[in-house]
């Protein structure tokens, strides 16, 4: 009696063990991928069965070859390469709550964080995945561009299909109120006449604004202290505390103190079309320095046209809803859509013109 | 003060975020490896779709909650559930093993009240002023305070104060691995780009202290369990001496709170300092570490406390005090409120919601705890056979769940192992935990503090607060080494903190 | 194992760490565009001497230490074989995948590791149920609620 009664509990238990095995093969959707492909595509390289094993499928396979009109039959993962409640985390799920009503069946966007080497981890990532346009990430300029010159990551920009471009973080150059330059023009006076006095507060060592900066530093030959910080908070305090006499960060998001700050100048080709009164150091006769920084969606490199559309048209429909698009705009991130070729062309053009730059400075070779 | 509109406070919504938020917190945080900040990131998603001061207050409460489900671990299991958990084994698990965990659990949740409260009324009434306090608080000061948090490091030596300070080293070297911030050299990193932004605490902790405990536990006999006897295991609220209890609970508290505003440091950096200071005031600490409630309040009180403190700096500044603050922060932009000092007078309202709510949190942490924990403490009833697989489990899982790096688990393990093996040598885990997490303080703050003063080393006897602190760090020294002097064969304060039994 | 003969073995460890991690410091190049930075091998270095020292010192106390006992190790084999256990389960999941069915094999096999014979065979129903019931549980709280790839 005792012994059927056990034999009878292993049975059904070995029964839902292999039930479980089979639903984790495909793992029930709700983290958009599946087991053993989840698992590899979040590591780097390793044991080498990164995006292989398994795939990101339960069923059918995608290769490039299939016209996949029917795309996306399964939630799309988006890939953050930084943590949760950042502003990157924010811009994705704030497209995520929207985008579901202009995918194609209404299928959903899983947004992943995958922190880590200020971006690359993420970005690493994503390359080793499957071309087959249900992985993504949302990336900024610097793990996509910036950093690939240094030789520390193993990807380089070609290696990702770009599929929309859609912000831009216009980096201000921010003094306290009572600072004596009030635009890009005294400011630029001063720091020729001062060498050595001004001290600026830049995020990180080779960040966007600071290379922007380094420009224009060697191009006119300013003698400027740069003072990375951990981030815009760090520095905004820093600059608040009197230790430094700018910094240049992104724009109110609210983490600045508003009524102690002035924005004198934007650190890019043009102006923000959120704050339009502040001015851009290009429009300074002599200066010719501003550059782009912009995120945008990307995927492997491999991705059939037909899906890349398709991504494209739901990303920009998504972001030209006017809810979603108000809530970007009051994080201080620009809307700026280019599209497919559009942000090839400037991801192309970003590469060329930052690897010369940093040749000049002497930071590669 | 314009903002003591609690009609917000009252509603069904808030009310039930609070008890969901802590309940999660409770549960989460007492599993071991996964903290506050997990718990925060599991009920974001929920959020979105919620009034702003409902998502608020939901995730504070979780991160109360965590705070004080930690501690619920480190007592019954020994496996601190949180970093800031880690110094409540010292007493708590000691405690517990006497079979005594009722009362253990009962020091640590009145303990954890009390500085909820505490934390909560400063953020109430202090906020602003501490603001511009805060200010004046440069890299300066803040490699100063990391080379005062290594003395304190080296009060919480074993035995052998050498191996102390070569794990404080080890400690202060494994912090250096990632990429430089001001030149993006990546030191020690071996080629993978999973450790560009260094190695993360939850790793190191789990390896150490979990990994470290279920070896131990494999060890022994596995037939038996820790307590035989249930009715101890239910929560005793503390009854006789509370009064003096209280000074030490005052104590964590206050250090909480003020160690909290800090950027940087947390947590588990307060719970350490009160327990060292609570030590020092203590009339008895040669008890430390033998289940000492004093050893349990202080830092109880003052992890709880840093929650409030971590708080303080964001409604005026914009500055997360802590990690998890900042997914909070995340949450405000979400829903489109602005955090700076404009919320004071856009949004009194929420502002006034949050303060307040903030206490509220402490309180349903209390209730929910009273209920929660006599649960958590039947797990001490089961034996350890069956006991261990469960935590291995959740101490491998907890690891990637908390950066989704595979790689983390490897790290994790191995560093357990190695943990492990040296466990009986007399080196201390403390010493390593704290120099760890202080080693990036004071490695940038010291650089970037060259860099503002031009390379001047004069900055840091310059400025007032540098000043007071470095008179700080020479009276401590003075007094240790006149200490020295009179005693010849001075038996160094010991704590067997690696042995809670 | 006596405490000196393994102090000896994890200091020699440690010191071969710090050497090792000054060599691999020392060796390291950078270059910066910004001003008055302090070399980021600076401190690295420091910390790694330092620790040669301290453990130098170490070495030497522990050789004219005049107290030994002995450090128990008992169940080396249950030990060896969780690790062993966890190595194996965590390279199948990554490798191979199919996470629950190694989950539930991993736990099971440690109850075997860790039971004794008779209780085993007593009990081995109620090892399958507790198996069941924590990968029940892990799926509950991971994949279901945390939302976490596994």
């Amino acid at each position: 009696m005792k012994n059927t009664k056990k034999a009878l509990l292993a049975l059904v238990l070995v029964a839902v063990l292999i039930i479980a095995a089979c639903g984790s093969s495909d793992s029930g959707g709700t983290s958009g991928g599946s087991s053993s492909g989840g698992t590899s595509s979040s590591q780097t390289g390793g044991s080498g069965t990164s995006g292989s094993s398994g795939g990101t499928q339960s069923g059918g396979g995608s290769q490039p070859a299939q016209p996949a009109t029917n795309f996306p039959e399964k939630p799309i993962e988006l890939i953050v390469p930084f943590d949760a409640g950042g502003s990157m985390d924010a811009l994705g799920r704030i497209m995520a709550s929207k985008i579901s009503e202009f995918l194609p069946n209404n299928q959903t966007l899983v947004v992943v964080n995958q922190p880590g080497g200020g971006g690359t981890v993420g970005l690493t990532s994503l390359v080793n995945s499957k071309p087959d346009g249900y992985t993504l990430a949302l990336t900024p300029t610097s793990p996509y561009i910036t950093e690939t010159f240094f030789g520390q990551v193993q990807y380089k920009h070609t290696d990702f299909q770009p599929i929309i471009k859609l912000f831009q973080t216009p980096m201000y150059m921010t003094v306290k109120k009572e600072a004596p330059w009030d635009g890009f023009a005294d400011w630029f006076e001063y720091a020729k006449n001062n060498p050595g006095k001004l001290k600026v507060g830049t995020i990180g060592p080779s960040s966007e604004g600071g290379l922007a900066i380094q420009d224009l530093m060697l191009k006119h030959n300013l003698n400027i202290n740069l003072i990375p910080y951990n981030g815009g908070g760090p520095a905004m305090t820093a600059l608040l505390g009197g230790d430094i006499d700018g910094a240049i960060v992104t724009g109110p998001s609210g983490k600045s103190a508003e009524d102690q700050i002035k924005r004198i100048f934007i650190v890019a080709p043009e102006r923000s079309p959120s704050m339009p009164d502040v001015p851009t150091m290009n429009e300074h006769p002599d200066v010719d320095s501003g550059h782009v920084h912009f995120s945008g969606i990307l995927a492997p490199k491999g991705v059939p046209d037909d899906i890349v559309k398709i991504l494209h048209d739901a990303f920009r429909a998504t972001v030209d809803d006017p809810e979603v698009a108000q809530k970007i705009t009051e994080m201080g991130v620009d809307i700026v859509i280019g599209d497919t070729a559009e942000y090839q062309r400037i991801s192309d053009e970003t590469a060329k013109s930052e690897e010369a730059l940093l040749k000049q400075l002497g930071l590669i070779n | 003060m314009q903002y003591l509109d609690l009609s917000t406070l009252f509603s069904l919504d808030v009310l039930l975020a609070i008890i969901v938020g802590t309940f999660v917190g409770l549960f989460i945080g007492a599993l071991p490896g996964l903290g506050s900040q997990i718990a925060i990131i599991l009920l974001l998603p929920f959020t979105f779709t919620m009034d702003p001061l409902v998502s608020i207050l939901l995730l504070l409460a979780a991160y109360q909650g965590a705070e004080y489900g930690g501690s619920i671990s480190s007592i019954v299991l020994g496996i601190p559930g949180t970093p800031s958990a880690i110094v409540t084994v010292f007493d708590g698990a000691t405690l517990a093993r006497q079979g005594k965990s009722g009362e253990a659990l009962g020091y640590s949740l009145t303990a954890s009240l009390i500085g909820g409260l505490v934390g909560g009324l400063a953020l109430l009434f202090l906020t602003r002023p501490m603001a511009k306090f805060a200010l004046n608080f440069s890299d300066p000061e803040f490699f100063l305070i990391g080379i005062l948090g290594l003395l304190a490091v080296s009060a919480l030596s074993s035995k052998d104060f050498v191996k102390s300070m070569i794990f404080a080293v080890l400690g202060l070297l494994v912090g250096t691995i990632g990429m430089d911030m001001f030149t993006g050299l990546a030191r020690f990193t071996f080629g993978r780009p999973e450790l560009m932004s260094g190695v993360n605490l939850v790793p190191v902790l789990v390896g150490m202290f979990a990994f470290t405990e279920l070896f131990k536990m494999i060890d022994e006999d596995m037939t038996k369990k820790f307590v035989v006897d249930k009715k101890n295991v239910r929560i005793r609220l503390p009854r006789t001496n509370l009064g003096s209890l209280l000074k030490f609970s005052g104590l964590g508290s206050l250090i909480g709170t003020g160690i909290g505003i800090f950027p940087g440091l947390g947590g588990g950096t307060s719970s350490w300092f009160s327990y060292v200071l609570a030590k020092k005031i203590s009339k008895k600490p040669e008890t430390f570490g033998k289940g000492n409630p004093e050893g349990i309040m202080a830092p109880e009180s003052a992890n709880n406390a840093t929650v409030g403190g971590a708080l303080m700096p964001m409604p005026t500044l914009g500055i997360p005090g802590a990690s998890s603050i900042a997914i909070l922060l995340g949450v405000f932009i979400i829903h489109g409120i602005q955090p700076g000092p404009a919320l004071f007078t856009k949004e009194p309202a929420l502002v006034s919601g949050l303060l307040w709510g903030f206490l509220l949190t402490s309180i349903a942490m209390f209730v929910l705890g009273l209920f929660v924990t006599g649960f958590f403490s039947r797990m001490l009833t089961l034996p350890l056979y069956w006991l261990v697989p469960v935590l291995l489990v959740l101490s491998l899982l907890g690891v990637y769940a908390s950066k989704g790096m595979f790689f983390e688990i490897w790290l994790s393990f191995i560093f357990g192992v190695f943990c492990y093996l040296v466990r009986d040598l007399d080196f201390s885990f403390p010493a390593f935990v704290l120099a760890f997490v202080l080693s990036p303080i004071i490695e940038e703050s010291f650089r970037r503090s060259l860099m503002l003063s031009n390379g001047s080393y004069a900055i840091f006897v310059q400025r007032p607060y540098s000043l007071a602190i470095l008179a700080i760090i020479a009276i401590i020294l003075a007094i240790y080494v006149y200490r020295k002097l009179r005693r010849n064969e001075s038996p160094k304060e010991v704590i067997d903190e690696q042995k809670p039994a | 194992m006596s405490y000196k003969k393994a102090s000896f073995v994890a200091l020699l460890c440690l010191l071969a760490v710090g050497i090792s991690f000054l060599v691999i410091a020392s060796n390291w190049t950078y270059r910066t565009s910004l001003q008055n930075v302090v070399s980021p091998k600076l401190y690295p270095m420091g910390l790694c001497t330092i620790l040669i020292v301290l453990c130098v010192i170490s070495l030497f106390q522990t050789w004219r230490r005049k107290e030994d006992h002995v450090i128990p190790l008992p169940n080396v084999k249950r030990t060896l074989s969780t690790i062993g256990l966890t190595v194996a389960f965590l390279l199948a999941w990554r490798n191979i995948g199919y996470f629950y069915v190694f989950l539930a094999l991993y736990i099971f096999l440690l109850l075997f590791v860790y039971q004794s014979r008779e209780q085993f065979r007593k009990i081995w129903w109620a090892n399958l149920i507790y198996a069941g019931i924590i990968v029940g549980f892990v799926w509950f709280l991971f994949d279901y609620i945390l939302k976490i790839r596994i």
